[in-house]
């Protein structure tokens, strides 16, 4: 019979539960939606790589090599040919491959794969962002094609000019397929600018050395890029910034239900306060604390529940495919159908009505632990009265004492404010991170044009040679990309020492840039160890000095001394560097960069976050707004005797604006303006936990403009507040207390 | 006449729901003198006692005070009618549980312009040694005489006691009813007390009987003696 109250509390307190409700549903929904849709996402890939072949490694070199000496090692390992140039196309850059025998086929979405020697095969981001579709056509390399298919490529799942980019910006920057015939075509008319890159498989336990050793030990050949695809970040990016996601938001789900636990515990805990006449008759009656108990946590257990599962829906059917979005549009990947895991439904089924139900029991076992007599009249609680308040005027006195009598309220307030204040400040911070890596760029790369070039002995003017590879540093959660700048002493476009040394017992002295020396804790004479892309050739470096230069993490050392550690020869480059654009016909171009990818890199890495920084501040605002509201409401609710006695006596209606929500102003304005310098210590010992894995330093700065804005916020938010309580004391009738009777 | 009340009409809910619970009802009360109104359960003196007290609002009629109609007042000007005129004393005393006995006092000493000494208030109260306890800690009577603190502290012209008595004890209840007709021997204070018991009308000046919402005798009390006489009778 008691349960039958329950559908009447429903009606009473229906805003209340409704808003616990949407919080849980809405919350935990983009949690389970962006996780589901992650799993959903790393499944389609894999399986994506299973069918296409996925290569072990990659390896590129300086000339192509024989088919017999492919031939002798067929046992060993399976080498298929790769061949591709970078060729201007009507829009941007495309990275044209010939056609693919067994390993890394491509995933054909929609169309085919080019059969004449006339069409192409676009990878679908390009062709989307630009309006192609099968059968448009387009310019590639002075030739055009017809457009024969759209997809995309295992090998380039996020689809990175160079290895060690920042971001891709499939705009501008993507891969096509040609014919086997239209490849030859290409090859035959533009043959210094084919990098020949091979795929391979390992066979019978065979291991990434032996594989780098047949490529470089090939005749009269140079192995110019060797990279494993476990450590490609062409390959893996899309992995590690799912988990990173996962175990971000997973934390937040936690946070998240434990504030709506509280808020709802108080508000059981008020509930138990006022009925605590019927509770000591049912029990005088009976009635076991346990089945008190449960009967006050049954209708929270349930609306958890109903969260829970509200969770489920809202995040399959409308965040699972909006919070992947960025994913799915920042990668190249098929598109998929989203599945909840079993994991995420036992999580969501479970854990909300579990977290109540810890919480819940801790504080109702205390307010029901008592004899019958003890819950009808329970001694006053000590905290608070103990209090020497004389000295201080009436107000403060009485607004003293509202604090500590709703102590366990304010606690859970000035928490939620905290909490929302630091998923407000993480928000801004991985926005003006970004913002500020962009304006760090810009004073800091000198030179324009960047043309990664082959067997040139002749340096156009104007041009600076540079012997530039890319490396990897072990960093405390993931490997990080490192380049290393081999430049001449005198480099115009670089500040840093790099006079040639040689090498001392193999340890060279390089200098660091900022950005690495900081975010991976170099200082001046430590030594370091780094590796090339394959993660198999180790190189043993000391930092000399620590220069400004923010883009990506870099290391700087004598063109010689690279030349030297790298291939074993000095008078060797691979680089050159200018200001001015160079006659395209004069040099043998593999690839081109200009310094403005930098910064298109950090607009697609800012685009890319752009959902989440709007989920985070989101989700910051719908905290800090409805645990201030209920927080509020609860207090103001019990206070309703007292507001109307003071009403009754003759206080005007901002007299007990004063008392009852002055103090209460009070506190927020405390918590928020310690939760900002408080929030930012937290973020800045998370941030660099949470950009480990991202090959750049971001620093989570927030500028005095920025705190302005947080600030203004939540003032603005508890001003709307306050207004609505305001109507609500007013409301308050001074018949309300002539209703009570003991 | 200090309070004045003419063809006054209150009703509750609507349609055939619709009672009437206070009928045309006209009272006229002097300063400084004891009104009591005694009546049977749902007889409408409660509901009378609340609309002198500008709790509720009237139908109709007129409730005039020193002077000024109050059922012609706004919500903000009732209030200061209630600050500046009133003292109430509930049946169940309705003090702030988490306030002390000193700070439920002050609750109406910072309402008032012109107040009573407080300690001195509390001495006559008999609380002294209680004044910095909770209400929860004290006897109902005690609790009483910190609501009759309370209501006094700032001096009012009227006081209107809600079944002052109800909720205690015989030889508590003459306490209280000494101490409230020191207060009007005292201070000039106009009581308008509101009782179902008959025994302690003869303290009264004035003493009225409702009956279904009309007043069926109202009448100068020429018997009218102390309280302090009825110590060994049953209250």
């Amino acid at each position: 019979m008691l349960y039958k109250r329950y559908k009447r509390d429903i009606r009473h307190n229906f805003g209340m539960y409704l808003a616990i409700f949407i919080i849980l549903a809405i919350g935990l929904g983009t949690v389970f939606g962006g996780n589901a849709g992650d799993d959903s996402m790393i499944q389609t890939v894999e399986q994506f790589f299973d069918d296409a072949s996925l290569c072990d490694g990659s390896a590129a070199v300086l000339y192509p090599l024989s088919e017999d000496y492919i031939e002798k090692s067929s046992d060993r390992f399976l080498v298929e040919e790769a061949f591709y140039t970078d060729m201007e196309a009507s829009v941007g850059t495309l990275r044209v491959f010939g056609s693919r025998k067994t390993i890394n086929t491509p995933y054909v979405e929609n169309g085919r794969l080019p059969e004449g020697d006339n069409e192409i095969f676009l990878e679908k981001h390009y062709a989307e962002l630009n309006g192609y579709t099968c059968g448009s056509s387009i310019i590639a390399g002075e030739k055009k094609y017809t457009v024969s298919g759209t997809g995309c490529l295992p090998d380039y799942v996020y689809v990175l000019k160079r290895i060690n980019d920042m971001s891709s910006h499939t705009a501008s920057f993507s891969t096509a397929i040609v014919s086997e015939d239209a490849f030859s075509e290409i090859k035959e008319e533009f043959p210094e600018k084919i990098i020949a890159n091979y795929f391979f498989i390992l066979k019978n336990n065979e291991t990434s050395e032996s594989v780098k050793e047949f490529f470089s030990s090939a005749e009269n050949n140079i192995c110019t890029e060797f990279i494993n695809s476990d450590t490609n970040p062409r390959i893996t990016t899309y992995k590690e910034d799912c988990y990173i996601v996962k175990r971000a938001t997973f934390i937040f789900a936690v946070i998240l239900m434990i504030v709506i636990s509280y808020v709802m515990c108080v508000f059981l805990q008020n509930r138990i306060e006022r009925e605590r006449k019927y509770i000591g008759t049912l029990s005088a009656l009976g009635y076991r604390k346990r089945e008190l108990i449960f009967h006050y946590l049954g209708l929270p257990l349930i609306i958890s529940e109903a969260g829970g599962i509200g969770s489920l829906i809202a995040g399959y059917f409308i965040f699972s495919k909006m919070l992947t979005k960025d994913s799915t549009d920042l990668y190249s990947m098929p598109d998929f159908k989203v599945s909840m895991p079993l994991y995420i439904i036992l999580f969501a089924i479970i854990v909300p009505p579990l977290i109540m139900l810890v919480i819940g029991t801790f504080m109702l076992t205390r307010k029901i632990a008592s004899t019958p007599n003890e819950i009808i009249k329970p001694k006053h609680r000590a905290l608070g009265t103990k209090l020497k308040l004389s000295g201080l005027s009436y107000i403060t006195r009485y607004r003293t004492r509202q604090f500590f009598k709703e102590l366990t309220g304010n606690v859970v307030m000035i928490f939620g404010v905290f909490i929302s204040t630091v998923l407000l400040i993480l928000g801004y911070s991985i926005y003006s991170s970004i913002k500020k890596y962009q304006s760090d760029i810009d004073g800091t790369v000198k030179y324009k044009y960047m043309y990664y070039v082959t067997g040139n002995d002749q340096v156009p003017e104007g041009a600076e040679k540079a012997e530039i590879h890319n490396l990897k540093y072990k960093g405390s959660i993931s490997d990080l990309d490192i380049t290393l700048f081999g430049i001449s002493e005198n480099s115009r476009f670089f500040t840093a020492d790099t006079a040639e040394r040689g090498a001392d017992n193999d340890v060279y002295t390089v200098s660091v840039s900022d950005s690495f020396a900081e975010k991976c804790g170099i200082h001046e004479n430590d030594v370091f160890t780094v590796t090339d892309t394959s993660g198999i050739d180790e190189y043993t470096l000391k930092a000399g000095e620590i220069v400004p230069y923010s883009v990506g993490l870099s290391v700087f050392i004598n063109i010689n001394d690279a030349a030297l550690m790298i291939n074993g020869e000095r008078d060797h480059y691979n680089t050159l560097l200018t200001e001015n654009e160079i006659d395209k016909d004069s040099v043998n171009i593999l690839a081109a960069y200009t310094s403005e990818e930098y910064t298109e890199a950090a607009d697609s890495m800012l685009e890319s976050l752009m959902l989440i920084i709007i989920a985070l501040l989101g989700s910051a605002a719908i905290i800090f707004v409805t645990v201030l509201f209920l927080m509020l409401k609860f207090m103001t609710d019990k206070a309703k005797n007292n507001i109307s006695l003071l009403k009754i006596l003759g206080y005007h209606a901002n007299e007990v604006n004063k008392i009852y929500l002055g103090g209460e102003t009070y506190i927020i304005i405390i918590a928020i303006l310690l939760s900002l310098p408080l929030g930012t210590l937290v973020i800045k010992a998370l941030f660099p936990y949470l950009t480990a894995g991202y090959s750049v330093r971001l620093d989570p700065g927030i500028t005095l403009s920025g705190y302005a804005i947080l600030a203004v916020f939540m003032f603005a938010a508890y001003a709307v507040l306050y207004i609505y309580l305001r109507f609500r004391l007013a409301g308050i009738s001074f018949t309300e207390i002539l209703k009570e009777r003991e | 006449m200090f309070i004045e009340i003419k063809k006054l009409n209150k009703s509750y809910g609507e349609g055939d729901n619709k009672i009437k619970v206070i009928n045309n009802v006209s009272l006229d009360i002097e300063k400084g003198t004891i009104c009591m109104i005694i009546g049977a359960s749902g007889s409408g003196k409660s509901t009378f006692l609340n609309l002198i007290g500008a709790m509720d609002v009237a139908d109709s009629g007129s409730i005039v005070i020193d002077g000024k109609d109050i059922t012609k007042l706004k919500a903000a000007k009732l209030t200061d009618y209630r600050r500046e005129y009133l003292g109430y004393i509930f049946q169940f005393y309705n003090l702030i549980p988490d306030l002390t006995v000193l700070e439920n006092i002050e609750t109406t000493q910072y309402l008032g312009k012109d107040n009573m000494d407080i300690d001195e208030l509390i001495r006559l109260l008999g609380l002294e040694e209680h004044k910095n306890k909770f209400p929860s800690q004290l006897s109902g009577g005690q609790q009483q005489r910190c609501a009759i603190g309370r209501a006094l502290v700032k001096k009012p012209s009227i006081l209107l006691c809600d079944e002052p008595t109800g909720a205690l004890d015989s030889k508590t209840s003459q306490d209280i009813l000494e101490l409230l007709e020191e207060v009007n021997e005292k201070f000039g204070t106009t009581i308008i007390m509101v009782t179902h018991n008959n025994d302690i009308t003869c303290m009264a000046d004035h003493i009225v009987v409702f009956s279904d919402g009309k007043i069926v005798r109202s009448s100068k009390n020429k018997n009218k003696r102390s309280i302090k006489g009825m110590r060994n009778s049953a209250l």
